[in-house]
């Protein structure tokens, strides 16, 4: 049902490594897969294929393709924030879960660390295992919700 | 927390109703369902035209959540087949004076339910696609932590909490034992 793969996570820290992690997979470094990259790196939060498309100038599918591949690899994975198409985002500094306003579209992205403690509780309750990296906690911020911002800076 | 903005598509993306400003409802018996759907159609002054009455009864004999397309195929033959678009085009009233809801059990299109009975919150496997309806009351308490920590008040009536049930985690921990017994 999920189209997310289980794939081992790699780590790495700029476009250099991301390549060399990239070539150790057998994988080409073709000039469309570079510009996904590289719009990646530059993007300071999960994007749509299409703003891809738009910000790196490449041909739409051959983004669709390119991120396919690299989320095969372990070097991209995506997110679903809300409605709507998939956003990806790079691995290489580990892994991250996300929390979504519901209601103004703020994005809070905690490392799975943060939200171990609520995971602990939700698996004594109910036996799941949950997972915010795929599909977010979604709710209102506090900014929404009226209540004073613990930690949660909003984007402006 | 790290704090991000969102490039492209998601800053532009229409805010959605999900945390409804209808109020919940209180529960509804069962047999008096379709008679209290139609008292809530004409607090709003809408009909129970033949095309709504048929998505609301297939809500009704649904035992879950149910796609528009499921909906318009009759929940597999139990009520009427309907034509697919009147479908979308009712459901969407429907949600707007909250009499439907939609809930999103990972990747796939909405599954409608009636909020007849007050609101439900889910939680969904992601391997195995089985899912759990909850009462709200019975998340609180993970609410308060996520509340707590993140000042994001949640609910999972919308999009599902999802992870692995406690069946696939299994699974997925201890590999298939018929390997073992074919040695």
């Amino acid at each position: 049902m999920t189209g997310a793969p289980e794939v081992p996570r790699l780590r790495f820290e700029n476009l250099d490594e991301a390549i060399s992690e990239m070539r150790r997979r057998g994988l080409r470094l073709s000039t469309a897969r570079r510009l996904v990259l590289q719009t990646l790196f530059a993007a300071d939060g999960p994007v749509s294929a299409e703003y891809v498309a738009r910000a790196g100038r490449i041909d739409e599918v051959s983004v669709y393709r390119n991120l396919d591949v690299l989320e095969r690899c372990g070097l991209v994975h995506h997110v679903h924030l809300g409605h709507g198409p998939g956003l990806y985002v790079l691995l290489g500094r580990g892994e991250r879960e996300y929390l979504f306003c519901d209601r103004c579209g703020a994005v809070g992205a905690v490392t799975p660390g943060q939200l171990n403690p609520v995971r602990e509780l939700i698996e004594d309750l109910f036996g799941y295992a949950a997972r915010f990296t795929h599909f977010p906690i979604v709710g209102v911020c506090a900014r929404c919700a009226g209540l004073p911002a613990s930690g949660h800076e909003h984007p402006s | 927390m790290a704090s991000i903005s969102v490039s492209g598509q998601v800053a532009s993306r229409r805010v959605t109703a999900a945390i409804s400003p209808v109020p919940p409802r209180p529960p509804v018996a069962a047999t008096h369902r379709l008679a209290a759907a139609a008292a809530i159609l004409r607090e709003h002054g809408l009909r129970l035209s033949s095309a709504r009455r048929l998505v609301i009864e297939a809500l009704i004999v649904a035992d879950g959540p149910m796609s528009a397309e499921q909906i318009a195929h009759g929940i597999g033959g139990r009520v009427p087949s309907s034509d697919r678009g009147s479908v979308y085009r009712n459901l969407e009233r429907l949600e707007q004076i909250g009499l439907v809801a939609h809930v999103h059990l990972g990747d796939g299109p909405g599954l409608y339910s009636l909020i007849l009975f007050g609101d439900r919150e889910y939680l969904a496997c992601t391997r195995c696609g089985d899912y759990r309806e909850v009462h709200p009351r019975d998340l609180d308490e993970a609410r308060r932590a996520i509340e707590d920590r993140f000042g994001y008040r949640v609910q999972f009536s919308h999009f599902a909490l999802l992870g692995l049930c406690s069946s696939c985690v299994v699974e997925v921990a201890e590999p298939p034992r018929y390997v073992a017994r074919l040695a």
